[in-house]
C-alpha cells in the first residue's frame, strides 16, 4: 500500500463524520426540500408533482409577501443597529481603567440569557401599561422641566463667564465653578417656577400598543420594532465582543502616531479604527444578516400576543405552512418558501460581496 | 461457541421475546393532560380481560403537530385526543379509524345532541367526546358590591349586561373595567351567535353580514365607553387573567377557570351566570370538545376498542370530573354526586353544562380551512378593536380574505 494512498485514506477517515453529516443533513435534506417544493404533500398521502404551482401560489399570497417585507426590513434594521451599537460599546470598554471588567461583564450579560426568558421579560416591558410606556410618559412629563433647567443653567453659565471676562479674568466658557453656580441658580429658579404653578402638571399618559398593533412606523409594524429592540439587547453584546477582539489587535503605535500628529478622537475612529476593523465588520454584518433572515424563536414565543401579520417572518411562514393550525400540512408550500429563503440569503450575501465589503475586508487585514 | 457467548445470546433472545410480548399487550393513549393515574386506576381493571394494559403519554404542548407527525410516520399512539378545532384534517387523513357506532350506541345516546354529532365527518364516526365545555360568565362579587351595581344574572341580555359593566366602570373609576374583550373569535364568536350570525351557511360559505356587524358594534361600544378593555392592554393573556387581577368585573370563560381561580385568586368571591341573550332572546355559545380517537394502524384493535370504552366509561368521566373539573359527557348529571355540592365552582360547571343545551351553539372550528379561517375572523375583530378601523371597512377586508380561502 503506497504512502499517498494511506494518507488519502487517513484524511478521508478523519473527514468521514463531517462528510456524512453534510451529506445527510444538508445535501439530502436540500434535495428533498427541492423535490417537495415541486409537489403537493400533506404528510399523509404520497407527494404529487405539481411543478411550479407552489411557487406561484406563495408569490400571490399576501401573507408571504408580508413575511418577505418584514424579514428584509427587520434584517437590515437590526444589522445596522447592532453593528453600530456593538462597535460603540466595544470602543467604550476598550479602556485600561479600574473596574472596566465589571462593565464588560455587565454589557455582555444579556447575550447569555435564554431567548425564552428575555422574551417573557420584554412581553412585560412592552405592555400598554408596562414600564416602557410608563418611562416614556415620565420622560415627557419631566421634559419641560428638564429643558428649562438645562436652558437656565447654560444661560447662567454664559452670563457668569461673560462677567468674569469683562472683569479681565482669563475665564473659559465651561469653567467648572461657573457651571456649578449656574446649576444651583437654575435649580432655585426651577423650584420657584414649579412652585408658582407655571409649569404643566398633568401626567403624560403614553399608550403605545407595542404588541397588539398592526400600525407601521418607517415601514415596519410596531411589534416588529419591539422585537428589534429586544434582539438589539441580546445580540449587540456578542457583536461588541467581536469588535473588542478586533480593537485589541490594532497596534498601539497607530494610536501613538495619531496622537503625536494631533488627531482627534473622531479622526482616529474614522481613519484608524474603522479601516482596521473591516474584517470584523464583514464578519458581524454577514452573520447578522444570515441570522436575522432566519428569525423564528422570538416570533413564535410572542405567539398570540402579537397579530400574525405584524410579526410573521419567512422562517415562521415556513413553520406555519408546514403545520397550519386546524388544517392539513402544506409541506410543498413550506418547502417552496424555504427555497425562496435560501435563495434570498444567497442573493444578499452575494450582494454584500458585490458591494466590495468582503474585498475591503481583505484589504484591511 | 463459548459459554459466555451462549449466555449473552440467550439473554438477548429472552429480552427480545419479553419486549415483543409486552408490545403485543400494551395500548398507549396520548393527550396533553396527565392521565397516568386514571389509566392504572380506572382503565387497566376494565380491560384486564383482554390481556392488555394501558399507558398514557402526556404531550403538553403542540399536540396537533405531534399527532400529525406521528400519524404520517406510523408512530402515533393507539388512542389520542383530537380537538374539534383541528379535527377536520386529522379525520380526512385516512389515518384515523372509523368507530363502530353500535359498540358505542349507549354512550352516544346518553350525550347531549350537539356533542353526539361533533365528531362525525362525512357520516362516519371518528371519535367519542372525552368531555366538553361551553362558555359562561364568571364575575367578581366584591367588585359589583363595591360599585353598588346588580350582579349579572341568567336573564341578562348583552345590552343589559353591557349597562351593568358600564355602571361598574363609572362607579369604580379608571383602572377598573367591566370586562376584558379579547379581539378574537374564541370569545367574540359567542356574542355574534347571540346576535343571530352563523359561521357557515348551508353551502359552507361564511358571510360577515349585518348581524356580525351589530355584534361587533356592541363589542366595540363597550371598549369605547371604557367599560371594556383588550386583555393585552392590562398585561393579561386571557380573560381569566383579567378576572384574577380583581380590577375587571367579569370573565367569559368555561369551567376551566375554576382551577385557575382556586390557585391564583383563592380569596375571590365569584359567581357565574349563563351567557347573555341576544336581540332575539337567544343565547350564543361555543362547544369546546375533544375526542378520544383511534389510530387506524393500531396493532391490537379489540384491546384498543376496549380501552376506548373504558376511557369514556362513567368511572372515567367521574375521575376526570373530580380531578380536573371536566364536564361529563353523560347528560344525566345525577350520576355524578360530586356535582350535587353547592359552591361557585360547581355552579359554573352546571351552567357550562346547560350552555350546551340552550340557544345557538356552534363547535369552535374553522371548518375546512381550519386555522386560516379563524385567523381571518380574528383579523376582522382586531382591526376594529385594536386598530380602530371602521366596522364596514374591516368587514369588507375580511370578507375578501374569506372569499379567497381555498
Amino acid at each position: 500500500m503506497s504512502r499517498s494512498f494511506k494518507n488519502t485514506a487517513a484524511s478521508l477517515a478523519f473527514l468521514a463524520p463531517f462528510i456524512l453529516a453534510v451529506s445527510v443533513f444538508f445535501v439530502y435534506a436540500m434535495a428533498r426540500t427541492v423535490w417537495f417544493s415541486l409537489t403537493q404533500y400533506d404528510l399523509n398521502t404520497p407527494p404529487r408533482f405539481v411543478g411550479w404551482e407552489n411557487y406561484l401560489l406563495i408569490l400571490g399570497d399576501r401573507l408571504f409577501l408580508t413575511a418577505i417585507k418584514n424579514t428584509l426590513l427587520y434584517s437590515v434594521t437590526i444589522t445596522v443597529l447592532q453593528t453600530l451599537l456593538g462597535l460603540l460599546l466595544a470602543v467604550a470598554i476598550d479602556r485600561k481603567v479600574r473596574g472596566i471588567s465589571l462593565f464588560r461583564t455587565a454589557f455582555y450579560f444579556p447575550s447569555i440569557l435564554s431567548s425564552a426568558a428575555v422574551t417573557l421579560i420584554f412581553l412585560w416591558i412592552f405592555l400598554k401599561d408596562g414600564i416602557l410606556n410608563a418611562f416614556l410618559g415620565w420622560t415627557m412629563g419631566v421634559g419641560p422641566r428638564f429643558a428649562l433647567f438645562i436652558a437656565a443653567m447654560l444661560g447662567g453659565n454664559v452670563l457668569l463667564s461673560w462677567w468674569d471676562r469683562r472683569k479681565g479674568y482669563p475665564a473659559g466658557w465651561m469653567e467648572p465653578q461657573n457651571l456649578i453656580l449656574a446649576a444651583v441658580l437654575a435649580g432655585v429658579m426651577l423650584l420657584s417656577v414649579d412652585g408658582a404653578g407655571w409649569l404643566p402638571n398633568e401626567p403624560v399618559h403614553v399608550a403605545v400598543p407595542w404588541l397588539s398593533s398592526t400600525q407601521k412606523v418607517a415601514g415596519m409594524a410596531i411589534p416588529l420594532w419591539a422585537i428589534t429592540l429586544q434582539n438589539l439587547y441580546t445580540t449587540a453584546p456578542t457583536m461588541m465582543l467581536l469588535f473588542l477582539a478586533g480593537l485589541q489587535n490594532i497596534p498601539a503605535e497607530h494610536y501613538e502616531v495619531a496622537e503625536i500628529e494631533g488627531g482627534r478622537f473622531w479622526q482616529i475612529f474614522a481613519w484608524i479604527i474603522i479601516p482596521s476593523l473591516r474584517p470584523i465588520i464583514f464578519l458581524v454584518t454577514t452573520t447578522s444578516l444570515i441570522g436575522t433572515l432566519q428569525l423564528f424563536d422570538q416570533v413564535a414565543l410572542y405567539g398570540d400576543a402579537v397579530p400574525k401579520e405584524s410579526r410573521i417572518t419567512l422562517a415562521y411562514y415556513i413553520y406555519d405552512a408546514a403545520f397550519p393550525s386546524g388544517s392539513s400540512p402544506q409541506v410543498g408550500r413550506a418547502s417552496a418558501a424555504a427555497m425562496i429563503l435560501t435563495a434570498l440569503t444567497m442573493i444578499i450575501i452575494a450582494a454584500q460581496r458585490l458591494l466590495n465589503i468582503s474585498d475591503s475586508a481583505r484589504e484591511g487585514q | 461457541m463459548s459459554s459466555i457467548k451462549r449466555i449473552g445470546l440467550g439473554t438477548l433472545l429472552a429480552a427480545a421475546l419479553a419486549s415483543q410480548a409486552e408490545a403485543e399487550t400494551k395500548i398507549t393513549a396520548a393527550g396533553w393532560d396527565d392521565l397516568g393515574q386514571m389509566m392504572s386506576k380506572i382503565v387497566d381493571p376494565q380491560i384486564a380481560a383482554t390481556g392488555a394494559s394501558a399507558s398514557f403519554l402526556q404531550v403538553p404542548a403542540d399536540f396537533d403537530k405531534f399527532l400529525q407527525n406521528g400519524l404520517s410516520a406510523g408512530t402515533a399512539p393507539d388512542l389520542f385526543y383530537v380537538d374539534i378545532s383541528w379535527a377536520y384534517p386529522i379525520f380526512a387523513s385516512g389515518k384515523v379509524a372509523e368507530l363502530p357506532q353500535d359498540e358505542f350506541a349507549q354512550t352516544l345516546a346518553a350525550m347531549p345532541q350537539a356533542l353526539r354529532e361533533a365528531f362525525y365527518q362525512n357520516g362516519k364516526l371518528y371519535g367519542i367526546a372525552k368531555d366538553f365545555a361551553t362558555l359562561a360568565i364568571a364575575y367578581n362579587r366584591d367588585l359589583f358590591d363595591d360599585a353598588g351595581v346588580d350582579y349579572p344574572s341568567d336573564d341578562d341580555s348583552w345590552e343589559s349586561l353591557g349597562a351593568k359593566l358600564t355602571a361598574l366602570h363609572a362607579a369604580l373609576g379608571e383602572g377598573y373595567y367591566g370586562a376584558c374583550l379579547p379581539a378574537s373569535y374564541d370569545r367574540f364568536g359567542a356574542v355574534a351567535f347571540a346576535y343571530g350570525w352563523r359561521p357557515f351557511d348551508t353551502q359552507g360559505k361564511t358571510v360577515l353580514d349585518e348581524r356580525f356587524a351589530s355584534a361587533l358594534a356592541f363589542w366595540r361600544g363597550l371598549k369605547d365607553s371604557g367599560a371594556g378593555i383588550v386583555p393585552q392592554d392590562i398585561g393579561a393573556s386571557w380573560t381569566g387573567d383579567c378576572l384574577k387581577s380583581e380590577k375587571v368585573g367579569i370573565a367569559i370563560e368555561g369551567p376551566w377557570i375554576n382551577g385557575f381561580l382556586r390557585d391564583n385568586a383563592p380569596a375571590m368571591h365569584y359567581g357565574s351566570t349563563m351567557m347573555p341573550k341576544g336581540p332575539s332572546a337567544e343565547r350564543g355559545n361555543f362547544l369546546y370538545t375533544v375526542s378520544w380517537s383511534l389510530n387506524a394502524a393500531t396493532k391490537d384493535l379489540p384491546s384498543a376498542l376496549a380501552t376506548l370504552k373504558a376511557l369514556v366509561s362513567i368511572e372515567a368521566q367521574t375521575f376526570r370530573l373530580e380531578n380536573y373539573g371536566a364536564i361529563p359527557i353523560d347528560s344525566d348529571l345525577s350520576k355524578f354526586s360530586y356535582l350535587a355540592a353547592e359552591g361557585a365552582a360547581n355552579d359554573l360547571v352546571r351552567r357550562s353544562f346547560r350552555g350546551s343545551q340552550e340557544g345557538r351553539i356552534y363547535p369552535f372550528s374553522g371548518g375546512r380551512s381550519g386555522g386560516a379561517w379563524v385567523e381571518v375572523i380574528n383579523s376582522v375583530i382586531a382591526d376594529v378593536m385594536i386598530n380602530d378601523a371602521k366596522i364596514d371597512d374591516a368587514l369588507a377586508r375580511g370578507q375578501a380574505k374569506l372569499d379567497a380561502l381555498p
